[in-house]
């Protein structure tokens, strides 16, 4: 028998011990994302360097953000990143899954540790091979152009050639994750669903239009989101290999915003750009959610 | 489903040439990183055999240009791992597990905290850690690095899974909440410690941007910073790719060889963020 006395003990024992455990993660996310998403936009209202006296200045750097043609380049360069990786990696991705998951027996497994290898390389080590493969002297790439016949590039050196150039080492990155999450949604189609199509007549394309995409719709949303959120705020492979240039032609936004606060100390200047950015990201996933769910209902 | 075996040998033909076009940036690592130095820009794709040899890791390892750095990464990789492991399974397991007020608004302020992007953090996160005066320390590589909403995410999704009966016999005889969860709920969780584990070695393994904001002192660059550092530390004209490639190699086996034995937890892992969909 547990008097009603002990039971009260027990529960209050329960939630302590229960908070307790939960404190070292809650209080790292407290100070680390929380406390951190609310002193960015304390630090933006202000004029700092990061060292002498925080000067308030209201609204004003956004208001000499919005002002500055810098801000609106590297947003148009952010724009079309998001534009050309989305895009190909959602296509690439769910190709490769389609591919792999219409291979039989063993041979299935193999493609997909093989594609899926390019995970375990670093942005780093990533960022230095392509850019040896694109060397604008003698890379890899120059050579098979230069064995079928086309001019040399000059790929990471040319203004128009350095950001395509970036979101193919992103998409090789990103490929083999954002596939198997594609491909476990694949294998989650019943195969009947296929052959009471292929009864009816159904040929490859329609099966895909009918049967795959619908039932696979709620992994696109999210590969499409993760994506979209991920590519606004990609600028390591950048950092590695460009630095932002030529010119500005691959200073994204979180790129230019790094280098406003951390190379010249315009802490205030750059916590109201990404103040700026983060209302856009999450205005575009809004956006999407809200897009995908009209679409297919 | 037919299956027409003619049909099955052409996809096999374009996987393999699928896969050689993927794999190539990896093989480019491994073979240069074998080449002599005059050898670097010859773009024949079967290296000469009578030139390659290791020479390239002796001369990077003798120059002291990896392993102090290739320690600094482990200690920060394994010290995040394992103390994450324990935050994380017990943060997972009183979600799962237990009852206390307040419970599904912590669990969806903890979900709300991966909405917020790392870009707009990045600047506040480093005032923040420079005034606790952790800049340029271990734990300041450290920390930061620690808290993790899809750790305990995970963990409460497995404990979820788990039968609760493996604890309700263990109550009756007396053992604390907090037991349970080192007796029963922890060594039952093996699959879910593997591939967390995995994930966070990789992670801060691999990681770059944070380390480069918070260590200006050389002696505590990480194996990454150390590689990107390697660019510009040598000749500007004449870069010796060969052994910066030998370098990039060493610092890739780790994940590497984790990939290959442990590639059947991360594709789990990897599945389960997209059920979050």
């Amino acid at each position: 028998m547990i008097s009603r006395k002990s039971f009260k003990y027990n529960k209050i024992s329960e939630a302590i011990t229960a908070y307790m455990m939960l404190l070292p993660d809650l209080l790292g996310l407290f100070v680390f994302s929380f406390i951190a998403i609310i002193y960015a936009f304390h630090i933006s209202m202000h004029d700092w360097n990061g060292l002498t006296e925080m000067k308030f200045i209201g609204i004003s750097n956004y208001l000499s953000a919005l002002g500055k043609s810098e801000f609106w380049i590297s947003l148009w360069v952010t724009a079309k990143f998001v534009l050309m990786y989305v895009p190909a990696i959602f296509c690439s991705s769910l190709l490769l899954a389609l591919f792999v998951q219409s291979i039989r027996g063993k041979m299935q497994q193999f493609y997909r540790l093989v594609y899926f290898l390019p995970h375990s390389i670093s942005v780093v080590i990533a960022g230095l091979v392509w850019a040896f493969i694109y060397d604008p002297q003698a890379g890899y790439l120059n050579s098979i152009l230069n064995m079928i016949g086309f001019e040399k590039q000059r790929f990471l050196y040319n203004p128009n050639q350095a950001l395509p150039c970036i979101v193919l080492v992103n998409v090789w990155l990103a490929l083999g994750f954002n596939m198997i999450i594609f491909l476990s949604a694949l294998k989650e189609i019943p195969i009947s669903y296929y052959e009471v199509a292929e009864i009816d007549g159904a040929n490859f394309i329609h099966k895909f239009i009918y049967i795959t995409l619908p039932l696979i719709r709620d992994t696109s949303i999210f590969i499409a989101i993760v994506s979209t959120i991920g590519a606004f705020q990609s600028f390591d492979v950048i950092m590695v290999m460009t630095g932002g240039g030529p010119v500005m032609s691959t200073t994204v936004t979180v790129l230019y915003i790094y280098k406003q606060a951390f190379e010249i100390s315009k802490f205030g200047y750059a916590s109201s750009i990404s103040f700026l950015l983060f209302f856009i990201i999450m205005s575009l996933t809004l956006l999407q959610l809200k897009l995908f769910a009209n679409e297919n209902r | 489903m037919y299956i027409n075996r003619k049909y099955q040998i052409i996809l096999n033909i374009l996987g393999i040439v699928l896969a050689a076009i993927i794999v190539f940036p990896i093989y480019t690592l491994v073979v240069t990183s074998l080449k002599p130095f005059n050898e670097v820009f010859n773009m024949k794709l079967i290296p000469n055999f009578k030139t390659i040899s290791f020479s390239n890791y002796i001369e990077v390892l003798k120059g002291r240009r990896i392993i102090p750095y290739a320690l600094n990464s482990l200690i920060i990789a394994v010290t995040v791992t394992i103390l994450g492991l324990f935050f994380h399974s017990m943060g997972g397991y009183a979600l799962a597990r237990l009852d206390f007020p307040g419970k599904k608004f912590i669990f969806r302020w903890i979900l709300s905290t991966m909405m917020i992007p790392f870009a707009a953090t990045l600047i506040p996160l480093f005032i923040i850690i420079r005034s606790l005066g952790l800049s340029n320390s271990m734990r300041g590589l450290i920390i930061p690095s620690l808290p993790s909403a899809f750790g305990i995410f995970m963990f409460k999704q497995f404990y979820n899974s788990l039968p609760k009966e493996l604890e309700d016999s263990a109550k009756i005889d007396g053992s604390s909440f907090f037991g349970n969860y080192l007796r029963i709920g922890l060594p039952l969780s093996q699959s879910a410690i593997i591939t967390l584990a995995v994930i966070l070695f990789f992670a801060n393994w691999n990681s770059y941007l944070w380390p480069l904001l918070i260590t200006q002192k050389r002696e505590l660059w990480t194996i990454q910073l150390a590689i990107a550092n390697m660019k510009s530390e040598f000749h500007a004209f004449k870069t010796p790719w060969n052994l910066l490639l030998a370098a990039s190699c060493m610092a890739a086996l780790p994940p590497v060889i984790l990939f290959f034995v442990f590639q059947k937890y991360l594709v789990e892992s990897i599945k389960m963020t997209g059920l979050k969909a």
